[in-house]
């Protein structure tokens, strides 16, 4: 595997593939 | 809101082991948090670069959940293959079949075949070795979702 899950998601986006929406958090305060 | 906080709270800095990371754990530095559905049923999912063919070829079953190598050696019936002519690309006739042979409710019919397509262009504008969408998820309300 090369890239994050995550990350996949965002491109896939771009190519008509639905996701769920969400994000990344680095610190409990910024969610 | 405040049980997200509480459960990033406890995983951030924290270490998570798993078999992939190895009994030393890895440190958490990022959370990843999504939005939640109600899931009517899992498909898996992959575009693959066929070497020995020399084409891309989709691998996918209608019995998702399931681990896709215990499913090759149990019910390899379940799993069907689409080869995809380099020349011609992924045709929509092709993208229909598979939709349908995954048993996929009409209502998200058109919805699937609009995300094989695309993931057949991303598989090939990204010049990747492999998609693998496990699971891809039926939700109850019915809209395809990763």
């Amino acid at each position: 595997m090369d890239i994050h899950e995550y990350q996949a998601k965002e491109i896939l986006s771009k190519y008509n593939v639905p996701v769920l929406p969400g994000s990344v958090a680095l610190n409990p305060q910024r969610l | 809101m405040k049980k997200v906080e509480d459960a990033a709270e406890k995983l951030l800095g924290s270490k998570l082991v798993t078999i992939q990371t190895g009994s030393q754990g890895k440190l958490i530095e990022k959370l990843y948090i999504e939005s939640g559905c109600d899931i009517e049923r899992e498909i898996y999912l992959a575009f693959v670069m066929d070497r020995a063919k020399q084409r891309i070829s989709i691998v996918a079953s209608a019995e998702g959940g399931m681990t896709i190598e215990e499913l090759a050696v149990e019910k390899p019936d379940a799993i069907k293959k689409v080869e995809i002519d380099p020349v011609v690309g992924l045709t929509g006739f092709q993208a229909r079949d598979l939709v349908f042979a995954l048993d996929i409710p009409s209502e998200c019919i058109k919805d699937g075949v609009k995300m094989l397509m695309g993931l057949y262009k991303a598989m090939v504008s990204l010049d990747a070795n492999m998609i693998e969408i496990n699971p891809l998820v039926i939700p109850q309300i019915k809209n395809c979702t990763l």
